[in-house]
C-alpha cells in the first residue's frame, strides 16, 4: 500500500502543472456558470400565473 | 516508470478525485444559487421543466395552451379537453368506485395527483374498500367562472361525482394587473391567446417561444436520466441551462406581448389604486357566485361539494430564506389586499350552509419552508394540504 501511495504521489507530482491547470479551468467554468445563472435568475420576466 | 496497468489505475484514481472535487464544488454552487441541495427537490424541479407535471410554468407557456370552447383554454393533458362522453362511463359513482372531482388552478391540479389525499379518504369508513378515481377539472391559471364551466361541462358529458373539491382563490387575484385592459374575470393571460397568425411577426415570435419551451423540456428530460440524474455537477449544468432557457422564454414572451394586440376588443378595466378595491370586490363577488353555482350543481347531481380557500405565501407564513428567494414578489400587494375579500365572503357562505374551509392559516406555525413560489407548495406543504382537504371532505 505504502509503495502504491509513493508511486502515486510521484505520478501526481510529475503531472502537477497539467492537473492543477485542469482543476482551475474546471472550477473557473463552474464559477462562470454560477455567475451566468445568477444573472439569468434576476432577469425581468413576464408574470405568468398558475 | 510504473507499469501500464498501474498508470491506468493512477489515471482512474486521479479522474475520480477530480470528479469528487467537481461534485464538492457543485454542491457549494447549489448553496450559492438555491440556498441548498437535495436530489428530491431537483427531481421535482426537473419534472416540472420536463412537462411531466401538467399545468406547471416552464412546461408550457400559457401562450401555447389550447383554446377550449367552454372553459377558455386548457393544457393538452387536461381531462377537460380529452374526455368524451363515452370515456365518462368510468367516472360514474358506484358502490365500488368513488369519483372525486378536483377543480381550481394548478395547485388543485397538483392535489389531484396526491397519494396522501387518496389514502386519507380511503381511511374513512365512507370510502373504505372503494376505488377512488380523480376526475381533474383543474388547469393551471383557472379561476372562476372557469370552475363552474368545467364542472357543468364534465357533468354534461356524463360524469357523476361523489365529491367535488374546489381549491382556489389565488388566481382570482394574481392576474388583475395584466396589460391590455383585460377583464379580470376573463381566463388568465387571455390576451396572450389572442394571436393574429396572419401577422408573420407574431407567428415567428410564437414559434420561437414554442421551440424554447420544447428545448427546456428536452434538456430536463436528458439531465434526469441516469447516470446524469445522480450527479451534482450534471444537475448544476441542468440548472444553469434551465435558467438560461427560462430567461430566453421570458424574453420571447415579452417580445410576443409587445407585438400581440388583442384581435378581439376586450373590455377595459382600470387597475390603478383608486379602482383596485372596487375591482377586488367585483372579483370576489364573481368568485362567491361561482362557488354557489358549483354547490347548486353538486346538490342537483347528488354530489358532496367542498370549497377550500387555498393558502398563499403572502399571508400567515413567516417565510424562510429559501421561500423568500424562491419567487419574485409579483402580485403580492394585490393578492394580500384581495384575500380578506374572499375570506369574508367564504365565511358568509359557510354561515349560509355552504361547506367553505379557509386554509390560509394552515402554515402560520410552520417554521420549515413550504412554498416553492407564490402559491405552490413543496412536498411537505402538498401533503399537509392534501390532509387538510381530506379533513374538509370528511368533516364538512
Amino acid at each position: 500500500m505504502r509503495d502504491f501511495l509513493e508511486a502515486y504521489a510521484a505520478f501526481l507530482k510529475a503531472r502537477a502543472p497539467f492537473l492543477v491547470t485542469l482543476l482551475l479551468l474546471l472550477l473557473s467554468a463552474l464559477l462562470g456558470m454560477i455567475w451566468l445563472a445568477r444573472g439569468w435568475g434576476s432577469a425581468p420576466a413576464p408574470y405568468v400565473l398558475f | 516508470m510504473p507499469s501500464k496497468s498501474r498508470r491506468v489505475a493512477f489515471w482512474l484514481l486521479t479522474l475520480t478525485l477530480l470528479y469528487g472535487c467537481l461534485e464538492f464544488f457543485s454542491l457549494f454552487a447549489f448553496h450559492l444559487l438555491d440556498g441548498g441541495f437535495s436530489f428530491a427537490g431537483l427531481a421535482g424541479d426537473r419534472a416540472r421543466s420536463a412537462g411531466e407535471i401538467p399545468g406547471q410554468p416552464g412546461a408550457t407557456p400559457l401562450a401555447l395552451y389550447a383554446l377550449h370552447p367552454f372553459v377558455g383554454y386548457t393544457d393538452q393533458a387536461s381531462p377537460v379537453v380529452r374526455r368524451t362522453p363515452a370515456e365518462m362511463a368510468e367516472f360514474t359513482s358506484s358502490p365500488q368506485v368513488a369519483v372525486v372531482g378536483i377543480f381550481g388552478g394548478s395547485v388543485a391540479q397538483e392535489l389531484s395527483a396526491s397519494a396522501v389525499l387518496v389514502q386519507a379518504l380511503q381511511a374513512s369508513p365512507r370510502f373504505a374498500g372503494r376505488q377512488i378515481r380523480m376526475l381533474v377539472g383543474a388547469t393551471g391559471g383557472y379561476k372562476q367562472p372557469q370552475h363552474v364551466a368545467a364542472l357543468a361541462y364534465l357533468l354534461s358529458l356524463g360524469a357523476r361525482f361523489d365529491v367535488v373539491i374546489n381549491l382556489d382563490g389565488f388566481n382570482e387575484l394574481s392576474d388583475l394587473t395584466s396589460p391590455h385592459g383585460m377583464s379580470p374575470v376573463f381566463p388568465a393571460s387571455w390576451f396572450r391567446m389572442q394571436h393574429d397568425f396572419s401577422d408573420p411577426r407574431q407567428a415567428l415570435a410564437l414559434g420561437e417561444l414554442a421551440v424554447t419551451a420544447r428545448r427546456r423540456q428536452q434538456w430536463a428530460a436528458l439531465c434526469a436520466r441516469p447516470p446524469l440524474g445522480w450527479s451534482v455537477t450534471a444537475s448544476l449544468l441542468w440548472r444553469v441551462g434551465d435558467r438560461y432557457l427560462a430567461n430566453l422564454a421570458a424574453e420571447q414572451q415579452l417580445a410576443l406581448d409587445a407585438l400581440g394586440k388583442p384581435t378581439q376588443p376586450l373590455p377595459a378595466l382600470p387597475v390603478d389604486d383608486a379602482a383596485l378595491q372596487a375591482t377586488l370586490v367585483s372579483v370576489a363577488e364573481v368568485w362567491r357566485r361561482g362557488s354557489e353555482q358549483m354547490a347548486a350543481l353538486c346538490a342537483a347531481s347528488g354530489a358532496q361539494y367542498v370549497h377550500c380557500l387555498q393558502p398563499t405565501r403572502y399571508l400567515n407564513k413567516r417565510l424562510t430564506e429559501e421561500e423568500r428567494r424562491a419567487a419574485p414578489n409579483g402580485p403580492g400587494r394585490v393578492v394580500a389586499a384581495g384575500y380578506p375579500e374572499l375570506r369574508q365572503r367564504g365565511l358568509a357562505m359557510r354561515a349560509a350552509g355552504l361547506p367553505f374551509h379557509d386554509l390560509t392559516g394552515m402554515f402560520s406555525e410552520e417554521p420549515r419552508a413550504i412554498y416553492r413560489d407564490e402559491c405552490h407548495c413543496n412536498q411537505i406543504g402538498q401533503d399537509a394540504l392534501a390532509r387538510a382537504v381530506a379533513r374538509a371532505v370528511l368533516e364538512p
